[in-house]
């Protein structure tokens, strides 16, 4: 359980659903704010990719739990080892990070200023 | 009557506490919540394991401190999501303004791992195998609903 316990912590900050975006807000704002048909459809796609990118990147923490509850587990483990499977974390988030930058602003080029801007004021007034 | 108000008092005071502790009860408990409740068992644990009360307490204290660095670093790294969401929304948000926050997110993560795997070495050296192996084993359940509630797989 401890072991598992610090596999958390370690991880915390990752990949919960990634920093940006909730996808089926996305969606929705998306069919009501992008007049656009062709634009619509290709902000859609993009949307498709951040879900598909979500996914495999859920899939990678899996694993990683796994190495790291394995390695956790050990009352001997090596320091290095498990700072290298803490580097792997980190690289790992990091990189996917930067692919939801670049899907991030692939989908800006599909709203214009005016559209994005209705958007965001409307997600924000939900939030509140 | 002031008598029988003085009478009343601690029998209104005790439904008044009731339904206080009844809407306590119903509330959703929240990721942290829940985090919590996973290292109470733990300390709980331990406590049963670990017959010498000196090492037991020592470890109660790392566990605190592993507890407390969680809490600081998970707080520190959502005022910078709340910030990313906040340039996320801006339409004119530059990619390098938006990296750098995310550098801060990877930042905080990199010194809990740091803070975490520290407190973790001094743990492990407090425990023998034959204590380590009963804690590791002790209530998955409750853990398993922790990972979920921290939604990090």
């Amino acid at each position: 359980m401890l072991a598992t316990l610090i596999t958390i912590l370690i991880l915390s900050g990752g990949a919960s659903g990634g920093p940006l975006y909730d996808f089926g807000d996305m969606k929705k704002l998306v069919k009501t704010y992008v007049e656009d048909d062709q634009r619509k459809d290709a902000a859609l796609d993009v949307i498709k990719e951040f879900k598909a990118r979500a996914k495999a990147e859920n899939k990678q923490l899996k694993s990683m739990v796994k190495q790291l509850d394995v390695a956790l587990d050990d009352l001997v483990a090596a320091d290095e080892d498990l700072l290298a499977l803490g580097e792997g974390v980190l690289g790992n988030t990091r990189t996917y990070y930067q692919d939801l930058l670049d899907l991030r602003f692939q989908l800006k080029d599909q709203f214009t200023r005016e559209e994005w801007n209705a958007a965001y004021a409307r997600d924000s007034e939900q939030l509140e | 009557m002031i008598r029988f108000v003085r009478r009343l008092a601690p029998i209104v005071i005790a439904i008044v506490v009731a339904f206080s502790l009844a809407g306590c009860a119903g509330k959703k408990k929240t990721p942290l919540d829940k985090m919590q409740a996973a290292f109470a068992d733990v300390r709980a644990e331990v406590q049963s394991v670990v017959v010498d009360p000196e090492r037991a307490a020592q470890a109660d204290d790392l566990l605190e401190q592993l507890e407390q660095t969680f809490t600081e670093s998970a707080d520190s790294i959502q005022v910078h999501k709340e910030r990313l969401r906040e340039l996320n929304a801006d339409y004119d948000a530059s990619r390098a303004v938006m990296e750098a926050e995310m550098e801060l997110i990877l930042s905080g993560m990199e010194v809990n791992q740091q803070n975490v795997l520290a407190i973790r070495k001094q743990l492990t050296v407090l425990f023998t195998a034959e204590e380590w192996g009963q804690i590791e084993k002790a209530h998955s359940k409750a853990l398993n609903a922790a990972v979920k509630a921290l939604d990090v797989t």
